[in-house]
C-alpha cells in the first residue's frame, strides 16, 4: 500500500486570520467586561466617599452653626443690654475655624434690622432665601445652601429667635455661613476622585488586557498545536501536552476527530488502492488477449471468439464499478432508503426461482422455509440475499442443498442462508465481508462464476444501511450460515423516505 | 431515419456512428456542444444521442436550448453519471431516456430503436402496432398471449412458469434484438450487480428446452457475450 499523502496538503486549511478575530473579539469582550467591573467599583467607592465627605461637612457646619446661635442667645439673655457686644459678635464674626466667615443679621419680628454684619446686604440680597426662623428654645438641625450667582460664595444660611431676656422681646437672628472654601476643597477633591477612578480603570484595563492575553495563551498554542498536527499529516496527537483543565477537553476531541479521520483516510486509501489492484487483473487480461489477438492473422472466427470473451470481462468491469459506486455511496450515506414492509418469503422464493435453473443443472436443492416480513428497500434485500445464495450456490458441491430460512420476532427479521458446502476456514471469517477479500488468494475470480470480489461487502453494505447486522458460522466440510437480521416490518415508525438508492442497473424499468 | 450524435470521445463517437450506419441510419456527428446544437437547429433529426459531460455547452444546456427554440426530436441521454438526480433532471428537461455509460451495442441500438418507434407510434396505423404494445405476439409459429399469459406453439400450449413466461414475453416484444444477460436479470428477476450470468443462462437453456427442443425451427438464439435474442432464422 501506498503512503498516504498528507491530506493536509491535499487541502488549504482554513485561514489563520478568521480564528484570529475570533480570539481579539474574546480579549476584548474579556478586557471590556473587567473594565467595567473596575468603572463600577471605583466609581461607587468614590462616590460614597464623596458623599459620605459631604455630609460630615454639611452636619459639621450645621453644628457650628448651632453653636453660635448659642453663643448669641446666651450673650443675649445674659447681659441683657449688651446689643453692642452682639454686635462685635456678629460683625467680628471670627471663629475658632479661620476659614469660616460668618455673617449676621438682628432683625425685629417686623423685619426691622437691628444690628447687621458689613456686607450682609450683598451676600444675600434675597429675604425669601432665609428659612424660617427656630423658635428660641429649638436647636439647628439644618441649614440651608444659599448663593447669589455661580461665582459668588456659597453660604450656609440659618435664622433663628432669640429673646431678649430685658425687655422679653422676640428678635430674629439671620447669620449666613461662608461655605465657599469647603465647597472648594470639595470640588478639588471631586476632581481628584474622578481623575482615581479613571486612572484605576485604565489600570485595570491594562492590567486585564495583559492577563487575559496570558490567560489565552494555551488556545493560541493550542492552535498552533493543531497545525503542526495537522500539517504533519494526522499521527500526531494534542493530547501528550499538558493543557490546562478547559482545554483538555478541547484537545481530546480534536484527538478523536483526527484518529477518526485517519481511520477514514486509511480505509480510503486502501479502498484505492485495492479498486486499481483489482481493475489491473482483468484490465491486464484484455490487453494480453487482445494484442495476443493482434499479433498474427486469425480467422474470423476466432476474432469473434476473442472479442466475446472481453466483452464478458467488460461486462464484469462494470458490475465490479458499479458495486464500488453503491458502497461508496451508501458509505458516505448518500443512498436513501425506498423502505416499505418485504415479505421475506416471497422475496426468498423469486430470488431461488432466479437461481433455480443453475441449481437443477448442478443438482443442489434449492428451499425457502418460515415467514417474516422485513422493513427495508426491496431492491436491496434482494440484492443481498441473492448475492448470499449465489456465495452459497458456488461453494456447494453437487448432491448438496442451500436452504433459506425466514424468522421473524417483534423487532426483527432474521434471514439464514445455510449451504451444505465446503466451509470457510476460520481465519478467514473476520475478513470475510471486506471488499475484494477472497477465502482463496491464490484464486482469482473464475471466469466460470464472474465473481467481482465485492459480493459480501454489498450485502454488509446493506445491512448496515437498514441498521442489520450479518453474521457467519462456518464448519470446514460440513458448510456456512450466514445470518442477516433486517429491522421488522409492521414496526411503528414509518417515515415515507424519499428515492432512491442510486444503484447501477434500472430495477423497476417496465418490460418491453 | 436520421440520427444526430454529439459525443466529445471520439472513439464512442466513431463506434456509435459506425454502429448505427451498419443498422441503416443516417448519423450525423457533432464533438461539442455548441456544433451540436447548430446541427439540431439546422435540420430536423429522429432522434438525438446527446453526452451530458461536453466541453463547452454540456448536454443540459444543449437541451434545454433545443428544447427552447422548439425542437421536439426524441433525446437519448448518455451519461457516465448514474446519479438519481441526474437521470430525473434529465427526464424533465425533456429527454426521452437516460443510458448509463457503459454500455454494450445491443443495449444503445435497443434504447434507439424504442425512442425511435415511441416517436413513430402515435402516427402508424394498429396494424403496424410494434410489438412491444401488442397484446398477442407472434414470432414464426410462436404466439404469446399476454393478457392470459399463454404461449402456444404451432397451436401447443407450452408449459411455462410465471417468471419463464415473462422471459419469453421480454424477448418477443424485442423480436430480433440481442437482450443482454444483466438486462435479463434485471427485468425478469429485479437482480442487479449479478455475479450469476451463469444462472441466466440456465434459466435460458431451460426455457429453450420448453420452446424450442420439441420443435425444428429455433427461435432462441444465443450471442456470444451479447445475451440472446428470439427471432424467425427460418432454419427449420
Amino acid at each position: 500500500m501506498a503512503d498516504a499523502p498528507s491530506p493536509a496538503a491535499a487541502s488549504m486549511p482554513p485561514p489563520a486570520s478568521a480564528w484570529h478575530t475570533h480570539a481579539t473579539a474574546l480579549t476584548t469582550r474579556l478586557v471590556a467586561g473587567y473594565v467595567l467591573v473596575a468603572l463600577i467599583t471605583l466609581s461607587s467607592g468614590a462616590a460614597f466617599l464623596y458623599h459620605r465627605l459631604y455630609e460630615s461637612f454639611e452636619e459639621e457646619d450645621t453644628e457650628f452653626l448651632d453653636a453660635h446661635i448659642n453663643t448669641l442667645r446666651a450673650e443675649m439673655a445674659k447681659v441683657p443690654t449688651n446689643i453692642p457686644a452682639a454686635k462685635e459678635l456678629i460683625a467680628k464674626s471670627h471663629t475658632y475655624r479661620t476659614m469660616d466667615a460668618l455673617f449676621g443679621q438682628i432683625r425685629t419680628i417686623g423685619g426691622k434690622v437691628i444690628v447687621e454684619a458689613p456686607g450682609f446686604n450683598e451676600l444675600v440680597p434675597d429675604d425669601s432665601a432665609f428659612p424660617p426662623p427656630i423658635r428660641k428654645d429649638e436647636e439647628l438641625t439644618n441649614a440651608v445652601r444659599y448663593r447669589t450667582s455661580p461665582s459668588s460664595p456659597m453660604l450656609l444660611l440659618a435664622s433663628a429667635e432669640v429673646r431678649r431676656e430685658q425687655t422679653n422681646v422676640l428678635l430674629i437672628y439671620r447669620v449666613a455661613l461662608d461655605v465657599s472654601h469647603i465647597d472648594d476643597w470639595m470640588r478639588e477633591f471631586r476632581n481628584e476622585l474622578i481623575w482615581v477612578v479613571l486612572a484605576g480603570t485604565t489600570l485595570s484595563g491594562i492590567l486585564a488586557w495583559l492577563i487575559t492575553r496570558r490567560g489565552l495563551r494555551p488556545l493560541h498554542q493550542i492552535t498552533a498545536a493543531m497545525k503542526r498536527v495537522g500539517a504533519s499529516g494526522l499521527d500526531e496527537r494534542l493530547g501528550h501536552n499538558p493543557w490546562p483543565r478547559e482545554l483538555a477537553d478541547t484537545a481530546g476531541e480534536f484527538d478523536l476527530m483526527l484518529e477518526r479521520l485517519r481511520e477514514a483516510f486509511h480505509r480510503l486509501t486502501q479502498f484505492s488502492a485495492d479498486a486499481a489492484h483489482e481493475l489491473r487483473t482483468p484490465l491486464n487480461g484484455l490487453m494480453i488477449s487482445t494484442s495476443l489477438m493482434l499479433a498474427q492473422d486469425r480467422d474470423s472466427e476466432e476474432y469473434r471468439h476473442a472479442l466475446a470473451t472481453n466483452l464478458e470481462e467488460y461486462e464484469r468491469l462494470k458490475r465490479m464499478v458499479d458495486s464500488l459506486l453503491f458502497i461508496a455511496r451508501a458509505d458516505n450515506a448518500e443512498a436513501v432508503l425506498k423502505r416499505s414492509n418485504v415479505n421475506m418469503a416471497t422475496l426468498g422464493a423469486e430470488v431461488l426461482d432466479f437461481f433455480s435453473a443453475l441449481a437443477e443443472e448442478r443438482h443442489v436443492t434449492l428451499r425457502v422455509v418460515g415467514q417474516g416480513t422485513a422493513y427495508g428497500d426491496v431492491t436491496l434485500l434482494r440484492l443481498a440475499l441473492s448475492n448470499l445464495v449465489s456465495n452459497a450456490l458456488r461453494h456447494t458441491p453437487s448432491g448438496g442443498s442451500v436452504q433459506v430460512t425466514i424468522g421473524e420476532s417483534r423487532e426483527f427479521c432474521r434471514i439464514d442462508v445455510s449451504d451444505t458446502g465446503t466451509g470457510i476456514p476460520a481465519e478467514h471469517l473476520p475478513k470475510l465481508f471486506d471488499r475484494f477479500y477472497r477465502v482463496d488468494a491464490a484464486r482469482t475470480v473464475s471466469q466460470e462464476d464472474g465473481g467481482t470480489g465485492l459480493g459480501l461487502a454489498l450485502v454488509k453494505t446493506v445491512v448496515h444501511l437498514h441498521g442489520g447486522t450479518i453474521t457467519v458460522i462456518s464448519n470446514v466440510g460440513s458448510g456456512t450460515t450466514m445470518t442477516l437480521t433486517f429491522p421488522s416490518g409492521g414496526g411503528s415508525q414509518r417515515q415515507e423516505d424519499k428515492p432512491a438508492v442510486e444503484n447501477a442497473g434500472e430495477a423497476g424499468r417496465n418490460l418491453g | 431515419m436520421n440520427i444526430l450524435i454529439v459525443e466529445d470521445d471520439r472513439r464512442s463517437r466513431d463506434s456509435l456512428a459506425r454502429g448505427l450506419r451498419e443498422s441503416g441510419y443516417e448519423v450525423t456527428t457533432a464533438d461539442n456542444g455548441e456544433t451540436g446544437l447548430q446541427a439540431a437547429l439546422e435540420r430536423t433529426h429522429d432522434l438525438i444521442v446527446l453526452d451530458i459531460m461536453l466541453p463547452g455547452l454540456d448536454g443540459w444546456q444543449v437541451l434545454e436550448r433545443a428544447r427552447a427554440a422548439g425542437v421536439q426530436v426524441p433525446v437519448l441521454f448518455l451519461t457516465a453519471r448514474d446519479a438519481v438526480q441526474d437521470r430525473v433532471r434529465g427526464l424533465e428537461l425533456g429527454a426521452d431516456d437516460y443510458l448509463v455509460k457503459p454500455f454494450a451495442w445491443a443495449e444503445f441500438l435497443a434504447r434507439v430503436r424504442t425512442a425511435l418507434r415511441r416517436v413513430t407510434t402515435t402516427a402508424v396505423t394498429a396494424a403496424q402496432t410494434p410489438a412491444a404494445l401488442k397484446e398477442v405476439i407472434k414470432v414464426a409459429n410462436l404466439e404469446l398471449d399476454l393478457p392470459g399469459m399463454k404461449a402456444r406453439r404451432e397451436g401447443r400450449m407450452i408449459d411455462l412458469t410465471a417468471k419463464e413466461f415473462q422471459l419469453l414475453s421480454l424477448l418477443a416484444r424485442r423480436t430480433g434484438e440481442v437482450v443482454s444477460r444483466s438486462t435479463i436479470a434485471e427485468m425478469v428477476w429485479d437482480i442487479n450487480f449479478s455475479a450469476d450470468s451463469n444462472a441466466v443462462d440456465m434459466a435460458m437453456g431451460r426455457l429453450r428446452r420448453k420452446v424450442d427442443e420439441p420443435f425444428k425451427n429455433r427461435l432462441i438464439h444465443t450471442h456470444r457475450g451479447l445475451g440472446y435474442s428470439l427471432e424467425d432464422r427460418g432454419d427449420g
